[in-house]
């Protein structure tokens, strides 16, 4: 819902009280229309003339410079509010002299961050056609809520009945308690397409600049995925039968013009390539590994690789090193093999048992060191590097690796922010040759602590074999480590992750 | 790029059936894993067949490594790609050979190997056929006796390709279906039309059809139904599902019911449990029970379960006097692609007059095209 127009003269003395140049581009916004309102949520984008809450930018504008007055520098000058944001938080024309300009976030409880505020959109005009498409967008997936609880009432669905992939459904996507996005969808089955009937990606200053995109893409990607798509995307307006399509949502197309997607914002689809690029630029891992993603090697498994990470099955360590080690990754993270084909499962179970012992590394050293290990990538206390090479070592770096608690014999590993890792994994009575196998692999990296990981069974092997163990791998330099796994959960896992990777995609 | 080495241990048993006494549980946990194969045979396994036949699997290497003598030692990789190359025997990327197929798996293997590791495994192959051992295959973090070296396919493929059929192609071409039962509903036929130019394209090529996120699944039946009344040679497609995993190829034989009606009760049905209950009043019973589709393996083995339990089914129906079958068919594709690739199994082998009728929901029920001998 628009505003009247803003009579000129209003619009003149507003620049005049405070001095103001004000941007053509905006000025003639306000000319048209005093204000723009989302009725179902109240959203006001603020003009020149009081919009249905009382409230208009000069009012804004003079109470943000009265309320921090205290404030070192006061409210910056080159600042206009033009909407209020949930969490405190404005969003602001930053008057830098251009005809069109930009539109920042502010946090008014970190004033130090307002002379470096995080960009909401490059000019004020696609922040106010992201508003209008958001605000439709919020519309149409209210109008299907009401339409899915009148169902339900109405006893046409049952209230516990869950959709199918093809049904329109609504997602509330959180974080905490922060809506990263809304978004109703379904798949397409007649034209094998994600359809996007409403979404409305969050702008939070205290987001990483594109998190919230990044996050929406993963989402909808992993649902296209899963779905059966072919990844597409088809953004539509609402849930009606032959709906027209809408432009690709701003945040979703700026994104994927950073990582160098190719999609064309009019027509309101994301082909499949670019979903592809998108997916991969979009999945939650470290430059190492998603520049092994991008690589032609694993084109073909690409999308089921991101869907593993992205739905929990694999973690971002365990693809890196599958990715590294494994002579058929793509197969080996799809669980293609036959469990009955033992020969060649066998050797499936003890890649996948190397990831999980390495995944398991890593985890620790992102506790920190002592750390009551919470491991949520939320609660990782260090950054950890994990770069897998095709020798089958690995290197890991932190801030600080201390490894102590799971170090044996005497020799403690020291504290480092590097360490070359081998794993040694095989059956209890195969540990011998494995850790003999895995010593000479480390051992040519002088330069680096170095580690062999093993199993804990290697705690209960004999204690004369154990010490000799030990003290071979010491007179080599390399450290040995019992994580905290044994042989047999580690295989039931890795059995339950195969089998899990098999029939993911349904 | 982690080599996984797999050591061949010439194996003295007890094997099951030699009657001989069993103290390490040898004999027991062959049988185990060679029940879980007997069961594999008859349908796709469960969560738990698959861990008793792995626990089992694991006991076996570890009695093996412990008493038995090693042959020889070889890649993971090399048994896939003997696998992939179309060549190898059924079993022979299991895990052990009892005494009666070991001496074959090993001189097929053989064939494979390079260099001198043909005339060691033939040798092998001799001494176990002279003293009744069995063969097991152990992973190994270091190579125990000689390394075969077999030759590496430039890719190992899973599946082997399907072969090219461009005259079958060609007459799929030339053939414009009206696809009457979708007369109501454009998107419908749009699908329908779509899938046949990749069905065309699919067996052009040998290259396997995408089955679960395009065509709806009366599409995909109808389509097929067609497709074989007009295929005039013996043909058939490969069908891929949306997990990635293959199922066997469609066939596609001349198949046109000559007795639209069969003599005889009907039988209405609906496909599967549990999805549609407010069709319960309509029909006599459901076809398949959803608690036996719906488990954890993928759309292949479902495909493939469902296969089955339609032959075992038909049977059935066709002896208490059942000549014509109407199904009110119902989402899922692996189930939709396995009743019908029972149904065709079931008659070609049997050459019964049955005929089965599908309805699919179009804005109501819509009679599709019999199917039947």
């Amino acid at each position: 819902m628009a505003g009247p127009p803003a009579p000129g003269e209003r619009i003149r003395a507003f620049a005049d009280v405070y001095g103001l140049a004000l941007p053509p581009a905006w000025q003639h916004w306000c000319e048209e229309q005093g204000w723009l309102e989302q009725p179902d949520e109240g959203w006001e984008l603020l003009g020149l003339l009081p919009a249905p809450s009382g409230m208009d930018a000069a009012a804004m504008l003079a109470g943000m410079r009265l309320a921090n007055r205290e404030v070192p520098g006061g409210f910056p000058a080159d600042l206009i509010p033009v909407e209020r944001l949930p969490e405190r938080q404005l969003a602001c024309l930053k008057l830098d002299g251009s005809d069109d300009p930009p539109v920042v976030l502010i946090d008014l409880d970190d004033p130090g961050g307002w002379a470096d505020a995080q960009l909401a959109a490059d000019r004020f005009s696609e922040f106010a056609a992201e508003f209008t498409e958001q605000a439709n967008a919020l519309r149409e997936a209210m109008g299907f809520l009401r339409h899915a609880q009148r169902a339900v009432r109405t006893g046409k669905r049952a209230a516990g009945q869950a959709p199918r992939p093809d049904d329109w459904r609504a997602y509330r996507f959180c974080s905490q308690n922060v809506v990263i996005a809304i978004i109703v969808l379904r798949h397409n089955r007649d034209d094998n397409v994600l359809d996007v009937g409403a979404c409305l990606v969050t702008a939070l200053s205290r987001l990483a600049q594109d998190a919230p995109a990044r996050a929406v893409c993963t989402l909808l990607l992993a649902e296209s995925y899963r779905a059966g798509g072919d990844l597409s995307l088809r953004f539509l307006q609402g849930t009606r039968p032959g709906a027209g399509h809408v432009p690709v949502p701003w945040p979703i197309a700026r994104w994927a013009a950073r990582c160098g997607a190719d999609i064309d914002r009019s027509s309101g689809m994301v082909p499949a390539d670019a979903a592809r690029r998108l997916f991969i630029e979009s999945i939650q891992v470290g430059d190492h590994l998603r520049r092994r993603l991008r690589s032609d090697s694993v084109r073909a498994e690409a999308a089921a690789i991101c869907y593993g990470m992205a739905s929990g099955l694999w973690a971002p360590a365990e693809v890196e090193v599958a990715l590294g080690w494994s002579a058929h990754p793509g197969r080996l993270l799809r669980g293609v093999t036959d469990p009955l084909d033992r020969a060649c499962f066998s050797a499936d179970l003890l890649d996948v048992r190397s990831a999980l012992l390495v995944a398991s590394l890593v985890r620790r050293v992102a506790a920190g060191p002592g750390g009551q290990a919470r491991l949520d990538v939320e609660d990782a206390a260090q950054p950890v590097d994990l770069i897998v090479g095709d020798d089958e070592t690995c290197i890991v770096q932190a801030a600080v690796i201390e490894l102590a608690d799971w170090s044996l014999g005497p020799r403690v590993i020291p504290s480092a922010g590097r360490v070359r890792l081998a794993v040694a994994d095989a059956e209890p009575d195969q540990l011998r040759p494995a850790i003999d196998e895995a010593v000479a692999r480390v051992r040519g990296y002088a330069a680096d602590v170095r580690a062999v990981l093993c199993p804990r069974d290697l705690l209960a092997v004999e204690r004369s074999l154990r010490d000799r163990l030990v003290a071979e791998a010491a007179r080599a330099d390399v450290y040995l480590l019992a994580a905290p796994e044994y042989t047999p959960g580690l295989t039931i896992q890795a059995a339950d992750k195969l089998s899990r990777a098999r029939t993911a995609r349904q | 790029m982690t080599e996984r080495l797999l050591v061949v241990l010439d194996m003295p048993g007890p094997w099951p059936g030699s009657g001989q006494p069993d103290p390490d549980g040898f004999c027991d946990v062959v049988t185990a894993a060679l029940t879980e194969e007997r069961r594999a045979a008859g349908g796709p396994l469960s969560q738990e067949d698959l861990r008793r036949h792995d626990a089992a699997c694991i006991a076996i290497e570890r009695i093996a490594r412990r008493r038995g003598t090693a042959v020889a030692t070889l890649s993971a990789q090399a048994i896939r790609g003997w696998q992939a190359s179309g060549g190898a025997p059924a079993r022979a990327a299991a895990g052990f050979h009892p005494p009666d197929a070991a001496p074959d798996w090993l001189r097929a293997l053989s064939r494979q190997v390079q260099g001198e590791g043909g005339a060691i495994l033939e040798r092998a192959a001799q001494r176990l056929q002279a003293r009744r051992h069995g063969v097991v295959l152990s992973p190994s973090p270091v190579p125990e006796g000689p390394l075969l070296v077999m030759p590496q396919p430039a890719e190992v493929t899973w599946h082997a390709r399907g072969n090219p059929d461009p005259v079958a192609a060609s007459a799929f071409r030339l053939i414009d279906p009206q696809w009457e039962p979708f007369a109501g509903s454009e998107p419908r036929k749009a699908a329908a039309r779509r899938l046949w130019r990749q069905l065309a394209a699919a067996i052009e090529t040998g290259e396997p059809l995408p089955v679960g996120a395009g065509a709806r699944h009366d599409v995909l039946a109808e389509a097929l139904r067609v497709a074989a009344a007009i295929t005039t040679r013996a043909a058939s497609v490969r069908i891929l599902y949306v997990d990635g995993s293959e199922a066997e190829p469609f066939p596609l034989p001349i198949l046109v019911p000559r007795r639209l009606a069969g003599h005889g009760p009907a039988l209405r049905v609906g496909l599967m449990s549990m999805r549609h209950t407010t069709m319960d009043a309509d029909v006599g019973g459901y076809w398949f029970r959803n608690r036996l589709v719906s488990t954890s393996r993928t759309h292949a083995e479902t495909d493939a379960f469902c296969a089955a339990e339609t032959v075992r089914k038909l049977a059935d129906v066709y002896s208490a006097g059942i000549r014509r079958v109407e199904l009110l068919q119902t989402g899922f594709e692996p189930a939709v692609l396995g009743f019908y690739r029972g149904l065709l199994r079931w008659l070609r082998t049997t050459g019964a007059d049955l005929v089965v009728q599908p309805e699919y929901l179009v804005r109501g029920p819509v009679p599709g095209t019999p199917w039947g001998n």
